[in-house]
C-alpha cells in the first residue's frame, strides 16, 4: 500500500468527481491495463476497489473517477487537494485487444459510471490505431461523463440518455443495436464490444451479442474484501472477479449463472440483485 | 528403488480420509462457494477444507480487513461466514462437481463449547467427510484463539465434540503460543483425530504518514512465505515428540512443491496451501503435484508416504 496526498479533485458531473493522485511507484502503473483496479483506503472510513480512469500527464498522475453513492464514495468525493488516501494495486485483468488493427472495429458501450472503466481502453483502442465507436449512455444530461475526452479519441462518439435532454432518449443498448445491424458477418468478426455499466445493462448486452458473431469484454463488479485472490468474497459462479477479472469474454460470462441474478453479501450469502430495469 | 516406469503414489492417508494427494485448500481462502472450492479440485487439490463456519452467519470485520507486508499479508478478515445452514449449498454444489474424487472438511467455529459441539453436529449434517476445529483464529474477539490456547479448554472442547460426531475431528493450531507442543497433546488427549498446523501469526501493519493501524480492527494474523520457517518448526517439534501419535496436516507459507516436502520432512502426513493461492493461481496445485513425482522419481521413492518425518527421525 502506498498513502498519498490527493493532487486534485475534479468535479465532473452530478455527485461525480475524479480524485487525483501522483503515485510514487510510476514503473508499477505505467504497467497498468485499462480495466484493472486499485483499492483505495480513505483512513478511517473504508477500502473500496475502483477503476483507474485516468493515467499519465506531467507529473505522472493516476485518477478514479468516483460516484457518491454511500459513505466510502461521498468522502473521496469530498477529499480536497493535499489529503491522504492509501492505494494497492493495479490489481486484476484488463482489456485486451487485437494484435494488429488491421480492419478491426471496436465498439465501447458505457452506462453510468461504468465509463470510468471503458474510458481509458477506448483511448488506448484509438492510441493502437483501431477504428473505435463510442456509445455513451447516462441518466440524464448532467452525469454524462467525459464528453472532451470522448470526443478527442473518437470521430464516431454517440450519447444517448434516459430522458433524452442529452443525444437522443433511450437506452445505451439500442445505440449498440443499430451498430451492429448493418455488420455482415466477415465485419462481425473484427469487431470487438468493450462494455461497462450497471449489471442490468450488461446483461442485456450479453443477450444482444449472444450468438451474433462479435465478441465482448464485459467490466464486472461484486464486492471486494482483499482485492487480490484470497478471501473469495467477490465470487461469481466460480470466479473471483478481483483475479479471474474484473474484464471477463462473452464466452465466460455466458457461462455465469449468477450473472444477473445474485451476488454476495458481506457474509457470502447469495442474495438476489435487484431487480433488472433494462 | 521404484523402477522408471513407475508412476510415483501421491496419495495419502489423514485420520481415515483417503486423499488422492496430499494437498488441500486451506480454510479461508478461495472457498467462500461451492464453484471456487471445485475449482480448487480442477487444478488439482486433493482436498479442501471450507471457510470457517458458524452456526449463525458473520460478516466478518469492515475493510481494510487485508493489507499485503515483505513476504506475505496480513489479514483481519473477522470470521465471515453465510453460517453453517447457509453454506448446505455450496457443499452440494461442490460435491456435485467433484463427484467424491476429493474430501471436503468443514472448519466450524464458536464462542463457546456448546457452540463448537452444535457447529459440528450441524456441519455433520452437510455431508462432509471430517471436521476441523478452529481454535486459532487470532482476528475475532473472544472467538477461536482464547480456545485453542488453553491446554484443559482443548481437551475438553475435543472430547465434547468427538462424542456427539462420527466425522474424523481435526484440530487446528495456533502458532501463538509459547508451547505448541503441549498444546498438541491435549488435543490428542481430548480424542482428535488429527491436527492442523499452524493458524496465522499475531501481527499488524501502521501506516506512518497517517500514523494509523491500516486493518479496519488494528491487528490481524500473518500469512504466506514468511511464517513457513515458523510452521515447520512447529511440525517439527511436535512430530519429533514421541508421544505425539496422531498425524500432522502442515500449513503456513507453502507455494512450491519444496515447501510441500520440508513440510512432510518435518513430520506432516499432508499439507494445506492457503494465501500462495492469491499470488500465484489456483494452478499451484498443479504445479506441485508435478514437482513432487520428478522429486520422488528422481530420488528413487515410489510413495510421497516415504518422505513424512523424515528429519524430524519419525514416521507414521
Ligand atoms: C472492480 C470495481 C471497480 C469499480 N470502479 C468504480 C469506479 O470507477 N467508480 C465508482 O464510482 N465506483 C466503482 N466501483 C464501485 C464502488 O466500489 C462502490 O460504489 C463503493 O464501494 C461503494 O461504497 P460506499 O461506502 O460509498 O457505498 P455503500 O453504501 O457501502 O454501498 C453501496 C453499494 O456499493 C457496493 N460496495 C460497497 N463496498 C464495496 C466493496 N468493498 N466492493 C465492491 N462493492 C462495494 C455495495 O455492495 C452496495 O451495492 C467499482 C467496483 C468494483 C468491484
Ligand atoms: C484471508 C485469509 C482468511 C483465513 N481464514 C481462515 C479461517 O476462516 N479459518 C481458519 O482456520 N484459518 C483461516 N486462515 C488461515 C489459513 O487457513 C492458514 O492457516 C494460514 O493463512 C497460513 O497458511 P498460508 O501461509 O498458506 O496462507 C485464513 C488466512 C487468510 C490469509
Ligand atoms: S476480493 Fe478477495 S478474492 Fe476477490
Amino acid at each position: 500500500m502506498e498513502v498519498l496526498r490527493v493532487s486534485n479533485v475534479i468535479p465532473e458531473a452530478r455527485n461525480i468527481a475524479t480524485v487525483m493522485i501522483e503515485p510514487k511507484d510510476i514503473a508499477r502503473f505505467k504497467a497498468l491495463r485499462p480495466g484493472q483496479f486499485v483499492m483505495v483506503w480513505v483512513p478511517g472510513v473504508d477500502e473500496v476497489p475502483m477503476s483507474v480512469s485516468f493515467l499519465g500527464g506531467s507529473p505522472f498522475s493516476l485518477g478514479m473517477t468516483v460516484q457518491d453513492i454511500g459513505e466510502a464514495t461521498h468522502a473521496l468525493c469530498s477529499l480536497e487537494k493535499g489529503d491522504l488516501i492509501g492505494i494497492r494495486g493495479p490489481y486484476g485483468k484488463g482489456f485486451r485487444f487485437p494484435r494488429s488493427p488491421e480492419g478491426w472495429m471496436v465498439i465501447g458501450v458505457s452506462g453510468g459510471v461504468g465509463t470510468a472503466s471503458t474510458i481509458l481502453a477506448m483511448e488506448e483502442a484509438s492510441r493502437r490505431g483501431l477504428r473505435t465507436v463510442e456509445l455513451v449512455g447516462a441518466r440524464d444530461n448532467g452525469s454524462l461523463l467525459f464528453r472532451g475526452r470522448w470526443e478527442r479519441s473518437s470521430s464516431d462518439v454517440r450519447y444517448i440518455t434516459d430522458d433524452g435532454s442529452s443525444g437522443r432518449q433511450g437506452f445505451v443498448t439500442d445505440l449498440l443495436r443499430e451498430a451492429i445491424g448493418p455488420l455482415t458477418s466477415d465485419e462481425r468478426r473484427r469487431t470487438m464490444v468493450l462494455t461497462c455499466g450497471p449489471e442490468p445493462m450488461l446483461v442485456s448486452v450479453r443477450d444482444l451479442l449472444k450468438g451474433s458473431g462479435i465478441g465482448c469484454q464485459f467490466s464486472l463488479e461484486r464486492f471486494m474484501k482483499c482485492g487480490i485472490g484470497v478471501c473469495d468474497s467477490c465470487s461469481l459462479s466460480g470466479h473471483r472477479v478481483c483475479q479471474d477479472g474484473p474484464v471477463f469474454a462473452l464466452s465466460q460470462v455466458l457461462r455465469m449463472e449468477e450473472m444477473g441474478m445474485f451476488h454476495r453479501d458481506r457474509s457470502g450469502r447469495k442474495v438476489p440483485l435487484k431487480e433488472c430495469v433494462r | 528403488m521404484a523402477d522408471d516406469a513407475t508412476v510415483p503414489d501421491l496419495s495419502v492417508e489423514f485420520a481415515g480420509i483417503k486423499l488422492s494427494n496430499p494437498l488441500l485448500l486451506a480454510s479461508g481462502i478461495a472457498d467462500e462457494t461451492g464453484a471456487s472450492m471445485a475449482r480448487a479440485v480442477k487444478e488439482g487439490a486433493g482436498g479442501v477444507v471450507t471457510k470457517s463456519l458458524s452456526i449463525q452467519p458473520r460478516q466478518g470485520h469492515p475493510n481494510p480487513c487485508i493489507v499485503e507486508v515483505e513476504g506475505g499479508l496480513i489479514n483481519a478478515m473477522g470470521l465471515p461466514n453465510p453460517g453453517i445452514e447457509g453454506f448446505r449449498e455450496e457443499i452440494e454444489h461442490y460435491k456435485k462437481k467433484t463427484r467424491g474424487r476429493a474430501p471436503i472438511i468443514a472448519s466450524v467455529f464458536g464462542s463457546s463449547i456448546e457452540e463448537y459441539v452444535e457447529a459440528s453436529t450441524l456441519a455433520e449434517g452437510l455431508g462432509v467427510d471430517g471436521l476441523e476445529l478452529n481454535g486459532s483464529c487470532p482476528n475475532a474477539k473472544g472467538l477461536g484463539l482464547q480456545f485453542g490456547q488453553d491446554p484443559v479448554v482443548i481437551i475438553e472442547l475435543v472430547r465434547e465434540v468427538k462424542a456427539r460426531t462420527t466425522l474424523p475431528v481435526l484440530f487446528k493450531l495456533t502458532p501463538n503460543t509459547h508451547d505448541i507442543v503441549t498444546l498438541a497433546r491435549a488435543v490428542q488427549e481430548g480424542g482428535a483425530d488429527g491436527i492442523v498446523a499452524i493458524n496465522t501469526l499475531q501481527a499488524m501493519k501502521i501506516d506512518i504518514m497517517t500514523a494509523r493501524p491500516v486493518l479496519t480492527n488494528t491487528t490481524g494474523g500473518l500469512s504466506g512465505p514468511a511464517i513457513r520457517p515458523v510452521g515447520v518448526r512447529c511440525v517439527f517439534e511436535m512430530a519429533r515428540a514421541p508421544d505425539i501419535r496422531i498425524p500432522i496436516m502442515g500449513v503456513g507459507g507453502i507455494s512450491t512443491w519444496e515447501d510441500v516436502i520440508e513440510y512432510m520432512m518435518a513430520g506432516a502426513t499432508a499439507v494445506q496451501v492457503g494465501t500462495s493461492i492469491s499470488w500465484g493461481n489456483l494452478n499451484v496445485f498443479g504445479e506441485m503435484k508435478k514437482g513432487l513425482r520428478a522429486f520422488l522419481m528422481g530420488t528413487g521413492r515410489r510413495s510421497i508416504k516415504d518422505i513424512t518425518g523424515l528429519a524430524a527421525g519419525v514416521g507414521h
